[in-house]
């Protein structure tokens, strides 16, 4: 299978990809949401959660 | 005050089992959602109905579980914060919610970019497809609640009340393929016998949910550690108001 094959998806890549995509975009947003709030719960009081 | 102390010591304790465990569901998920995504794109053949566009199979139907899952422990979870005042059953509930609404909103939304190609339309009001819409208000319902109401007992309490009702509508997700025969297909893996998906295709399917039960606990872990620092933090403030006034 070459990189064109698997890219085009027997011609459905558009719709593959978008909704891998998607699905990629939507967890990665939660990854960084969940790490910026617990570093933004540190900040504001730094004598607690030290412990990383 | 012993309890008071007590509540404080298992959330401390939480804590710290959380974040020695973070790491680990991290790395355990990422590379179990790399594999996955390895098996379910290239290794798994192609179909040949649906040539590759059922590829999308592979992020949906995980997805589709997650969002049943999440919102099953969610309501437990609520339940046994209600019955037993466990405010840690609350704070799970909470953390839970927006990672269960992005697996809904995963789920509606590849099984519209799915449907268009497959059956012609983007959406139809499907008794599935209605039901996993309602599954979507109520993971909204429960997040617009948490903020809404500024008494943080209440808000819990409400909250899992609201997760109580809404759980009707999961038995009603599962068998409604088989109660309403409208457009979407029946399913193929949880079937009395055998499933009726060949193993290559069933393998990653399963590999794509350890990974995203995986993710899903790593982000409740973070989650709950943050909502723990923030209510310390609460009360701590409350003390020197306390003792300043």
């Amino acid at each position: 299978m070459s990189l064109a094959e698997f890219i085009s998806m027997s011609g459905y890549g558009e719709y593959v990809w978008s909704a891998y995509g998607f699905a990629l975009l939507v967890l990665a947003v939660n990854v960084i949401g969940a790490v910026r709030r617990l570093r933004n719960s540190r900040r504001t009081d730094p004598s607690i959660g030290k412990d990383r | 005050m012993w309890l008071w102390f007590h509540k404080l010591s298992t959330a401390r304790n939480f804590y710290a089992f959380a974040t020695k465990l973070t790491p680990w569901l991290a790395w355990l998920a990422g590379i179990t959602i790399v594999i996955g995504l390895y098996l379910g794109l290239v290794v798994a053949p192609i179909d040949y109905q649906q040539k590759d566009a059922y590829r999308i199979m592979f992020v949906h139907v995980p997805s589709a579980w997650m969002s049943m899952m999440i919102y099953t422990m969610m309501a437990v979870s609520g339940a046994i914060g209600l019955i037993w005042r466990i405010k840690l059953a609350h704070v799970a509930c909470t953390a839970a919610a927006t990672v269960g609404a992005s697996f809904t909103l995963i789920t509606l939304v590849s099984g519209s970019i799915w449907g268009k190609p497959m059956w012609g339309a983007w959406w139809a009001w499907d008794a599935r497809l209605t039901s996993e819409l309602i599954l979507l208000f109520l993971y909204l319902g429960f997040i617009a609640l948490q903020s809404a109401i500024p008494d943080r007992n209440k808000a819990q309490k409400a909250g899992a009340i609201l997760l109580l009702a809404g759980v009707v509508n999961i038995p009603i997700i599962h068998y409604s393929v088989l109660w309403w025969h409208t457009l979407h297909q029946n399913p193929s893996v949880s079937k009395f016998g055998a499933p009726s998906i060949h193993t290559s295709m069933l393998i990653p399917l399963l590999v794509m949910t350890i990974g995203f039960t995986l993710l899903f606990l790593t982000l409740l872990a973070i989650r709950m550690r943050a909502m723990i620092l923030e209510t310390e933090k609460k009360t701590k403030w409350l003390r020197q108001l306390e003792e300043s006034s």
